[in-house]
């Protein structure tokens, strides 16, 4: 069909919305990406060095969202669906921004016996600019396997790289960030250390 | 602190981190879907290619066929006053000896044909060869031995004409000798609706004969025949064979006479003419007419376009078939018109990426980008299909349907940064971009006057060219302009002339 006539839409029902974005309405393209606009930074944040990389994932994740609306499955949810392809697009953005060399060796760290307790009292976002600190293929790797939960094989199917290097990877990711919080929060962790030993003295 | 845990608690952190939406983050993201949006077969942009191409052949179509009706009358009413000149200059001459003649008039509003055939002097003599018999003979011998001379004879000839242009009942009392000798047709051939008289007699006789087979076609019509009735006002061009009939025999006799023929032509394209019925008019066919062969010439000259935000400027050819279609090609460097936007947010919202994306820049992220300008320069290779409508005084409308081939495109940015990178002060700075060209991303629809001077082609010819493939290098959706070129011909032309 040539002409296809402009759906009108409501602004809090999904479907409706998604409808009139299959006829190219404006209007509603603008309503879905408004509703979702956080939910794909989130995402990408967690994937991308800083706002500039963050910011292309999140174009170009709407972007393949919008050409690909018309094959959606309206029997499951949206949210999953989308968060597939901002994933895939940040998947896509590291492999087309390689960089396999790593910015650290981080062998011959050791692991800083870290409490959960340390963590919980790090806001979100100190957690995530940390994350971002991260080298581009320690941070894929680890937001894959931890937020994601893909397992090591598949990570070595998307990334295109040996399974072993996305252990050894997730491995390091680990290392850099306890060190990372470590540095940043001396305090937290000498409070823990002195917790640990007056237990152990116990 | 077992790493599991610690995996669970970082993502239960992250996954609960959800940024702020603002209406600026939306818009850009809006902008760059918008200009970077894959155009499928129900997009919008062919969608609006469509409307586009079929609102330009539509008119294209209806100005073709007025142009072609006009011509066709045009070249119809100059065909039939060449004919009446060649026919007054025919009148003039000492008459000339038509082998047959074949007459169509009316008689009380019916018709009826008759037909005279006459030998010339070279031809051996023959019998009466209908039923009209001796009778019919001797009252033309008879007449002719009256000898009317040569004033009759034209004065028949011209009476013919007169009957073939204005179609009028005849009066009965032309030619009493004749008539009886129509009744004696009558009885011979009862209701023959053709009838052929085979004379050897001299060429006196003729116009008798011809007189007399109107007083018997006048006889003739005393019966009803309907079919005659119905093809009253006609002449039948495909026909020029009369019938005769001999007792039950029928023998069919070849008429031709190149003086009624054209007679009949004439009458029938004034007809055609008068009413604007050119459909209606079927020129006979001539077994003597030649196809037209297939005349191929070259014109080769330089060309300029001034459009919305382009210019442009190189060397086109065009080979024309017959002269009236024509496929160009060349080359030709296309100049955009530069594009200005006021600072990187700017460029963002309209471009759909920043110009450090766009460009691949690798400078300071903190940097402030403004004043940006982005020049253009395309190498297109044209290549249009040109129908040519010839008009008078070497005058030709044409319409041109086809597509720019970019091969090429280099792009030059200037812009101001400032930040870190440059001490915290304004700094100039140059992009040289070899940009990739979309070899096909546009369709052409022109509709142009060209005029041959001498040896030379001018055209000039207005067009609308839609984008269907966006590019880095081009803004608008459609582009519109003059196309000029000066052509020099290479061969002989056949081209819209008259």
């Amino acid at each position: 069909m040539i002409f296809k006539k402009k759906t009108s839409y409501k602004a809090d029902d999904l479907d409706s919305i998604i409808e009139a974005c299959l006829t190219q309405n404006p209007q509603a393209q603008r309503a879905l990406v408004k509703m979702f606009f956080g939910f794909v930074k989130g995402i990408a944040m967690r994937y991308a060095a800083n706002e500039a990389e963050a910011e292309e994932i999140i174009n170009d994740g709407f972007l393949k969202a919008f050409n690909n609306l018309a094959k959606f499955d309206h029997e499951k949810p949206f949210k999953g669906w989308l968060r597939t392809i901002v994933v895939n697009t940040a998947i896509d953005y590291y492999r087309k921004n390689q960089k396999y060399a790593h910015q650290a060796d981080i062998d011959d760290i050791d692991l800083p016996d870290m409490s959960e307790d340390v963590i919980s009292k790090i806001s979100a976002d100190e957690i995530l600019s940390f994350i971002q600190k991260l080298p581009p293929s320690y941070r894929t790797v680890f937001t894959l396997y931890v937020v994601e939960g893909y397992n090591h094989r598949e990570i070595a199917d998307k990334l295109g790289i040996k399974e072993g290097t996305s252990k050894s990877n997730l491995q390091d990711a680990r290392k850099k960030l306890q060190l990372m919080i470590k540095n940043a929060y001396p305090h937290l962790h000498l409070a823990y250390a002195v917790k640990i030993n007056k237990f152990n003295e116990n | 602190m077992k790493t599991e845990k610690f995996d669970e608690e970082i993502k239960r952190k992250v996954e609960n981190l959800i940024p702020k939406t603002e209406e600026k983050e939306v818009d850009k993201v809006l902008a760059y879907i918008t200009a970077n949006t894959v155009v499928t077969v129900a997009g919008v942009l062919y969608r609006r290619l469509i409307i586009l191409g079929c609102g330009a052949l539509l008119v294209t179509g209806i100005i073709t066929w007025q142009l072609t009706r006009m011509h066709d009358r045009e070249e119809m009413k100059q065909t039939i006053a060449q004919l009446n000149k060649n026919h007054a200059q025919k009148q003039n001459l000492p008459l000339s000896l038509p082998k047959t003649a074949t007459v169509s008039q009316n008689a009380r509003n019916e018709k009826s044909t008759g037909t005279v055939t006459q030998p010339s002097q070279k031809d051996q003599p023959t019998s009466l060869s209908t039923s009209m018999g001796i009778h019919g003979d001797k009252a033309m011998n008879k007449d002719a031995k009256s000898s009317h001379g040569t004033h009759a004879r034209k004065h028949s000839v011209t009476q013919t004409i007169a009957d073939l242009q204005n179609p009028a009942p005849k009066t009965i009392a032309e030619n009493k000798t004749a008539q009886k000798d129509s009744r004696n047709a009558r009885n011979g051939i009862g209701n023959q609706q053709e009838t052929a008289i085979t004379d050897k007699g001299p060429v006196d006789n003729q116009t008798e004969n011809l007189t007399s087979d109107k007083n018997l076609t006048k006889d003739q019509s005393t019966t009803p025949d309907k079919n005659l009735a119905n093809d009253q006002n006609k002449v039948d061009m495909g026909n020029n064979a009369t019938k005769t009939e001999m007792g039950d025999e029928k023998k069919e006799v070849q008429v031709v006479s190149p003086e009624l023929k054209e007679n009949q032509t004439l009458a029938l394209k004034k007809e055609a003419a008068d009413t604007g019925n050119i459909n209606g008019y079927r020129a006979p066919k001539t077994d003597k007419e030649p196809a037209k062969p297939l005349v191929i010439s070259g014109q080769v000259g330089p060309g300029f376009l001034v459009g919305n935000k382009q210019i442009g400027y190189g060397l086109s050819a065009t080979v024309l078939f017959n002269g009236v279609f024509g496929i160009s090609t060349g080359i030709r460097n296309l100049q955009l018109a530069n594009e200005s936007y006021e600072n990187n947010q700017v460029y963002l919202q309209k471009r759909g990426q920043t110009l450090a994306n766009a460009y691949g820049m690798t400078g300071s992220q903190d940097n402030v980008i403004s004043n940006i300008t982005v020049k253009s320069d395309v190498l297109q290779v044209p290549l249009y299909l040109t129908y040519y409508k010839p008009l008078k005084n070497n005058w030709s409308v044409s319409f041109t349907f086809g597509t720019d081939l970019d091969v090429y495109a280099h792009q030059t940015v200037d812009f101001t940064e400032k930040g870190p990178s440059t001490g915290a002060m304004n700094q100039a700075a140059h992009i040289e971009n070899n940009t990739q060209a979309v070899p096909f991303n546009n369709l052409l629809l022109s509709v142009g006057a060209t005029k041959q001077v001498g040896h030379f082609m001018i055209q000039l010819a207005p067009y609308v060219c839609p984008e269907f493939v966006s590019s880095n290098y081009r803004v608008n959706d459609l582009y519109f302009g003059v196309n000029l070129s000066a052509m020099y011909i290479l061969a002989k032309k056949n081209t819209p002339t008259n």
